[in-house]
């Protein structure tokens, strides 16, 4: 079997701070945060601060064909897709003059996919009034990844990891090993979430994970902190285009970064947006993933978090990484970038992966932000407040953990030919 | 939207004239405000699931089932063609 290495050359992305990666990053880089007070149409919830995309979408471009059958979160892929491919190939998009369509292919996992279109169309047929005749796609899982395979005819492998909270970080992690072992040659790969109706909203916040601030919209995400009360729920997609480093280098492509490991190990555990108290599949997620990385943990020079903001994910976070690293957890910085951007579920785990390339790029590290009020026990370096510059990262980790005990884990390497 | 009720088949015509080209402009990127009675019907690009929604919404307005697999059989050409085929059937069923 083959044993490739495998590189990013493009991403994309769309969440409430910005249309682009550009417009997401300068915002990181400025501090801002991408949630705000929203009159959800949900009854009877506690949470009232929301990371909902509230800008008209850029779809125009989009063939009608195409978007009629699309839920929002299948949108979002669409535009964080877009870019990832101007990125990868130019504003031609012109893929098919280095590769074979069959031999590109795309991951695009949801956590909730089209839930909230799906709901519209119940209440619809149930009131006898006209239903979409794409009710069947909305409520396809993988109409994103569909959606995303006809538009630039990727005619290769094709899945969608459906896993919570760790999707993006999985779809990535198993575009990788896709290419890595010979089966693809590209592929584009990330997640996308949008699950913003009444039930949604409202069926997160009965299991109280999500905010309980009310006043401070600073308060409501700060990971790590004791002030600490539930996640923000975002909305948005982001996309990686992986490419083989030799077809890669054959057609002159700028390499952003390689991924160089990825384990996915589960909680199996009854309580299910809960860690598994024993934190052993999660140490081994990272130490796995660190391992197929041919790498030391001394090795590693920054973790982005998973980091939600919930009282039980931040403080077992923190057990995990003193569990894996020892006493040079405490060397390690590691921030969260939810404090930015709430929690994108599907899409978390992709975002944070460009975060990642960011960082390495720019030789920096983002803060986690609204750390104003440290927890005693996560006592960790979470870099609060104020970015670190100068930093030479050559080798990052971005782990995420999903409802339902998954756990996914990535090495990022600067790339060095 | 408001119809005068001067002569119905003419009535029914224009109803059935926005229902096609609503749907044309939802499902197919085609302009619409280009359409004219002469008008390719292959320059639609119509698809199977795009006649589905064409038969769909004119269930809606009509309440009759339009059996588009006997579009095959006629000598539709142009939208004016296919505007007088759908006419024929829903006069056909007393509407």
């Amino acid at each position: 079997m083959a044993d490739n290495r495998v590189v990013i050359t493009g991403y994309g992305a769309i969440c409430s701070l910005g249309k682009t990666v550009d417009e997401i990053w300068q915002a990181v880089l400025d501090k801002k945060l991408g949630y705000h007070f929203w009159s959800s149409p949900a009854n009877n919830i506690n949470t009232k601060i929301f990371g909902n995309v509230d800008f008209e979408l850029p779809i125009k471009k989009f063939s009608k064909r195409i978007i009629k059958n699309t839920p929002r979160f299948a949108r979002f892929g669409l535009i964080a897709s877009d870019e990832a491919m101007t990125m990868a190939f130019g504003d031609d998009q012109d893929f098919t003059s280095h590769y074979d369509a069959h031999d590109c292919g795309v991951i695009f996992g949801t956590g909730w996919g089209g839930f909230d279109e799906v709901g519209a169309n119940y209440y619809a047929y149930r009131e006898s009034k006209e239903v979409s005749i794409q009710s069947c796609f909305h409520s396809m899982p993988s109409i994103g990844t569909a959606s995303i395979s006809v538009n630039w005819g990727l005619k290769g492998y094709q899945g969608t990891p459906i896993a919570a909270c760790a999707t993006g970080n999985i779809a990535i992690g198993d575009a990788y090993e896709k290419i890595k072992n010979g089966k693809v040659k590209m592929v584009l790969a990330g997640g996308g979430e949008s699950t913003m109706n009444a039930l949604s909203v409202w069926s997160i916040d009965v299991l109280s994970a999500l905010t309980k601030e009310q006043e401070l919209v600073s308060r409501a995400c700060c990971p790590f902190s004791a002030d600490r009360s539930g996640f923000i729920l975002s909305e948005g997609a982001a996309m990686v285009c992986l490419e083989n480093l030799e077809d890669a280098q054959k057609r002159n492509a700028t390499i952003l970064g390689e991924i160089i490991g990825y384990a996915n190990y589960s909680d199996a555990y009854v309580n299910l947006t809960a860690p598994a108290p024993d934190l052993k599949s999660r140490m081994l997620t990272i130490q796995k993933a660190i391992e197929y990385a041919n790498l030391k943990v001394k090795d590693i020079d920054y973790i982005n978090a998973h980091g939600t903001s919930t009282p039980l994910n931040d403080l077992n976070e923190t057990q995990v990484v003193k569990g894996v690293f020892g006493e040079h957890a405490y060397n390690i910085p590691m921030s969260s970038t939810k404090s930015y951007t709430g929690h994108l579920i599907a899409a978390a785990g992709s975002i944070e992966t460009i975060f990642c390339l960011k960082s390495i790029e720019q030789e920096f590290i983002p803060a986690t932000i609204n750390l104003n009020n440290p927890d005693p026990e996560c006592d960790l370096n979470y870099v609060p407040n104020e970015h670190l510059l100068n930093q030479k990262l050559d080798h990052v980790v971005n782990v995420n953990y999903g409802f339902g005990g998954a756990n996914s884990c990535l090495v990022i390497k600067r790339y060095a030919e | 939207m408001y119809y005068e009720y001067k002569d119905i088949s003419m009535n029914t015509k224009v109803k059935i004239q926005d229902i096609i080209k609503n749907q044309l402009d939802e499902v197919t990127d085609f302009d619409v405000s280009t359409i004219t009675d002469d008008t390719l019907v292959s320059d639609f690009g119509l698809e199977s699931l795009d006649f589905i929604s064409i038969q769909v919404a004119l269930k809606r307005a009509f309440g009759i089932t339009v059996d588009l697999n006997l579009l095959s059989e006629s000598n539709v050409v142009t939208f004016n063609d296919f505007v007088n085929f759908l006419d024929e059937i829903i006069n056909q069923s007393g509407k």
